[in-house]
């Protein structure tokens, strides 16, 4: 069972990351994209190529695909950074969708459907499986922390305060100096190149990737939780990437309780609660488990987090 | 002669097929308080977009400090020294009274993405002292009890205020207030009119405002400017203006 | 993370206490655990229930009569989703919380790859239905088998039944994924060997498209004899009815998957002419009867469920592989699978009489319900039967069986 909360762990942890970098662009800025599986696939292939086929070490990779995923998200926003908040949802599934296809359909980069074997791994050469898996979680727990506190940092710094007040109303940040289309784009890009640092700790995680472990539904349970956990709250993201990840995972456990579902019906059920789950959290708390703050404590000490 | 602070020449601008305004001119000069009257729908708020960038015009130039500014973004608009209050105001919902005043502050170190990761000791420190210019401008306006509240919970007068606060708190040499004393309680009314008073008077500082109210008007303004139906229509002190018949008239179609 | 963490504790302590083992009477030595992971929602929701099933029904008649080596033997229930993705963190469970000593019922190529990294680090045993030809790469231990022939052996058959009917010239159109890029290199080849070719490069479309008008124009334009058309159902009646609409007269040859009833009701008579074929399990044949009824189906002499039949012989070379090796380390179970199945020994068909053989010490020669069951060194089939088939008035007609050679 170790191995197991280890492995949960891992993945819960590659969850945190995506969160944060969401919430980075939506929670903070107010910025819609619905294309978070391109960010994060493109970090994957990237990384995997960098490490395979041209032969880099790991933190190579994970730089490419850092890189690569930032250069994508400000090309991204760039497309669309003049037009109103909906347009950019529209532009970042499009994007999602078009990086699917690319991935599928140029085989001579990315092995397309057959699937990209990997086999560079944030690890140390010789240790046992269990030491293996342990080592990763840790590196990953390491990612994700740092993740966090910067993160966490530049939310409650006055650079958070110029992105909250752009999601808010972007007319009054303009008029009081602040160039709104620079902010956007960073903040997108630091969304979108820690997406793709997501992408490359999984690829190198699981070891074979294919365009069909990009899909909405990682998506959507990234999605889910910000919603869950509380946009506009990093702390608020970790909880809900752990909640949701929780959750999904935790409902498999329910298979020997109920004996008299067939294997079907047991699945369909996972889904249903965690469906459930999400609408009642949109009706009841909408603002997520850990709401955003909205109290400046007395700059005595640090600008406020949260 | 010292250089006007904001220069309208000739603007115009089409909006949806109709011509809001209408090839207007005037100028204000430093340290006035000028007056920018008429009924409604003259026009008035979009001269203010235009003279903040918010919108481009058709036609015209737009001089700020002499310097020619027409078609520049608000963002630049508001680095040359022109800051303004809106109309129907615009509070950041669910950002406190006292960080709606703080974004208001021009340089801030920690706005920066290189300064708010790399920077915490500068960035702390201008934190703690615009706090407290901050907390100023709040006491001006009798904000301070609601500080702490995000700034969505302020009923529409206080949000008024709010939008003076932030203005002052820009530190603009101009300052362009729409309808500032609307919705709010007469003798908040009056510490506006002094609080105005006092920084053109102490610091020289400039201002356009637009406003129904008439005693505010006649005890601010020592000009105003008319227009109607996009169209500059006379130009000249409060009491001078309001005896000219074409103002009557084109007030006579609006209640009083 | 407490709710978490008590949800995993409590869930697990009652997954443990769970009485049912202590019911079946059998020895209270520890079960043994296997995993049955099957695609029970996306694309391949509609194959894994029946997998599931056989697999859950042998189990239970197999529990009922004394277990594997005296022991109950514990299935476990996963949802691969048809995802990858998906199936890796389910493959986790099973490997890691579950332990469990082989991972049976995968259908999706992408899955049973995806879930391979793991389970050869694992050591866990793989059987599956699949037909990647990608799929033995994966393997360095000998540890996987697939009771499914793989694309090159479709493909032989296919171009076999192309040239037979005079058509030498055949282009290839498929949906951009795993399964038709391999079945495209592979009728390739196998065409050549014919003395034939492909009508220029093959050709791939992005499935799952809401219009197939370019593509089935692209195609025309091509102007061949025929086409050899590797696609599913949903992608292959749009472009079918756009190259009718598009006027194109040439010969379609393609799989019997894609033209089955829901096919042959959207199109009409426009189906007939069609060519197609597929690895069909030995129809009346003892042991595919036998599979049937046990899972509540009367046989009536058509293709049904072509799938469930391999997820029989799937858990039932495991259950005998355990008890032959009288162990559940998957290198021993491995070895003791390639013997069953490839014999030579006495013919078996089911659990019980295999178990009577090892019982008595002498060898035996699976023989199963989708195919002879044997397999070279790779774990890939040596040969399944294939049944070519033309469209007759809305009806499929067998034009000839071949038992495609995978050796060759």
């Amino acid at each position: 069972m170790d191995a197991y909360l280890v492995a949960i762990l891992t993945t819960a942890a590659i969850y945190v990351i995506l969160a944060l970098a969401l919430n980075m662009q939506f929670g903070l800025t107010g910025l819609m994209n619905f294309g978070v599986v391109g960010f994060y696939g493109l970090g994957a292939y990237s990384s995997g190529i960098m490490t395979e086929t041209l032969g880099q070490p790991i933190v190579m990779g994970m730089l490419a695909a850092m890189i690569v995923g930032g250069t994508a998200g400000a090309l991204v926003s760039l497309l669309s950074i003049r037009l109103s908040g909906d347009f950019l949802a529209i532009v970042t599934l499009g994007f999602a969708e078009t990086m699917r296809l690319a991935f599928n359909n140029e085989d001579w980069l990315t092995r397309g459907p057959r699937g990209f074997l990997i086999m560079t791994r944030p690890v140390l050469e010789g240790l046992g499986r269990d030491a293996t898996a342990w080592f990763i979680l840790g590196v990953f727990l390491l990612v994700a922390a740092v993740v966090f506190v910067v993160f966490n940092r530049l939310a409650g710094s006055p650079f958070g305060r110029v992105l909250r007040s752009i999601r808010e109303d972007d007319l009054v940040p303009a008029t009081l100096g602040k160039n709104v289309l620079a902010y956007r784009l960073k903040a997108f890009v630091l969304g979108s190149s820690v997406m793709a640092l997501a992408g490359s700790l999984y690829a190198h995680y699981v070891q074979t990737v294919t365009p069909d472990n990009f899909t909405t539904q990682v998506a959507v349970l990234v999605w889910m939780s910000l919603i869950v956990g509380g946009a506009g709250n990093m702390k608020g993201a970790v909880l809900g990437a752990l909640v949701v990840t929780a959750i999904y995972e935790g409902t498999r456990f329910l298979a020997p309780l109920m004996e008299f579902l067939t294997p079907t019906q047991v699945s369909a059920l996972r889904f249903i609660i965690i469906g459930t789950l999400l609408i009642v959290v949109v009706r009841f708390r909408p603002e997520g488990l850990l709401p955003e703050r909205i109290v400046a404590r007395p700059a005595a000490r640090d600008p406020a987090p949260g | 002669m010292s250089v006007a602070r904001i220069e309208v020449d000739g603007l115009s601008k089409v909006l949806g097929g109709v011509t809001v305004v209408n090839n207007v001119s005037f100028q204000v000069d430093p340290g006035q308080i000028m007056g920018l009257i008429g009924p409604n729908g003259a026009g008035k708020t979009t001269m203010f977009n235009l003279i903040s960038g918010v919108l481009r015009p058709d036609a015209g130039k737009l001089r700020v400090n002499g310097r020619d500014v027409t078609g520049l973004p608000p963002y630049r608009l508001a680095r040359h020294g022109i800051v303004r209050s809106f109309q129907l105001s615009r509070e950041l919902d669910r950002l406190s009274v006292l960080d709606n005043v703080l974004l208001a502050a021009p340089s801030h170190p920690g706005e920066t993405l290189g300064g708010a990761l790399f920077r915490p000791f500068a960035v702390r420190r201008a934190e703690t002292e615009l706090t407290r210019t901050a907390r100023e401008m709040l006491a001006l306006v009798s904000l301070t009890p609601h500080e702490s509240k995000p700034a969505g919970a302020l009923s529409g007068g206080q949000k008024k205020l709010l939008e003076l606060a932030r203005a002052l708190m820009a530190g603009a040499d101009t300052i362009l207030l729409d309808e500032i004393a609307a919705g709010v309680a007469p003798h908040l009314v009056e510490e506006i009119i002094a609080i105005v008073q006092k920084l053109n008077r102490d610091l020289g500082k400039t201002f356009l405002i637009i406003e129904h109210n008439v005693g505010f008007i006649r005890a601010l303004t020592s000009r105003v400017v008319v227009m109607a139906a996009g169209e500059l229509l006379a130009e000249g002190s409060f009491d001078h203006v309001s005896r000219n018949p074409a103002v009557i008239e084109s007030y006579l179609g609006q209640a009083a | 993370m407490k709710l978490s963490r008590r949800l995993f504790i409590s869930s697990a302590a009652v997954a443990l206490t769970a009485p049912a083992y202590l019911r079946t009477g059998l020895a209270q030595s520890a079960p043994i655990v296997i995993g049955s992971m099957t695609p029970l929602t996306g694309g391949g929701g509609p194959y894994g229930p029946e997998k599931s099933d056989a697999h859950r029904a042998v189990v239970a008649e197999v529990n009922a009569n004394g277990g594997v080596m005296g022991r109950e033997v514990r299935l476990i229930s996963e949802d691969s989703e048809t995802n990858p993705e998906a199936a890796v963190r389910a493959a986790r469970k099973l490997i890691d919380a579950d332990k469990v000593s082989a991972i049976l019922g995968t259908w999706a190529s992408s899955v049973t790859l995806g879930i391979m990294p793991l389970c050869q680090e694992a050591n866990v045993l793989q059987l599956f239905s699949g037909s990647s030809d990608y799929l033995p790469d994966g393997d360095s231990k000998g540890l996987i088998f697939n009771l499914q022939p793989l694309n090159k052996a479709w493909a032989v058959a296919l171009a076999d039944l192309a040239v037979q009917r005079g058509f030498k010239e055949v282009a290839f159109a498929g949906p951009k994924n795993d399964f038709a890029a391999s079945m495209g290199e592979s009728f390739a080849a196998s065409l050549q060997a014919l003395g034939g070719s492909i009508v220029g490069e093959p050709f791939y479309y992005n499935p799952g498209q809401a219009s197939y008008r370019a593509e089935a124009e692209q195609l025309i334009r091509m102007n061949p004899p025929a086409i050899f058309m590797a696609g599913y159902v949903t992608d292959f009646i749009p472009v079918y009815r756009e190259l009718i609409r598009g006027g194109f007269t040439g010969q379609i040859i393609t799989l019997s998957f894609a033209v089955g009833p829901d096919f042959k009701d959207a199109v009409g008579s426009a189906a007939d002419g069609i060519l197609h074929g597929s690895p069909i399990p030995p129809i009346g044949k003892d042991s595919y009867d036998a599979y049937l009824k046990l899972v509540g189906i009367e046989p009536n002499g058509q293709v049904q469920n072509s799938y469930g039949c391999m997820a029989y012989d799937e858990i039932n070379l495991c259950l005998l592989g355990m008890e032959m090796a009288k162990s559940t380390v998957s290198s021993d179970v491995a070895a003791a699978i390639r013997q069953i199945a490839n014999g030579p020994g006495d013919r078996v068909t089911t659990f019980a009489e295999g178990k009577a053989l090892i019982d008595a010490g002498k060898p035996m020669n699976y023989d199963g319900a989708s195919s002879s069951a044997d397999f070279q060194e790779n774990g890939m089939l040596k040969s399944r039967d294939f049944a070519l088939y033309e469209i007759k008035d809305g009806k499929d007609e067998i034009i000839l069986t071949t038992t495609s050679d995978a050796t060759k």
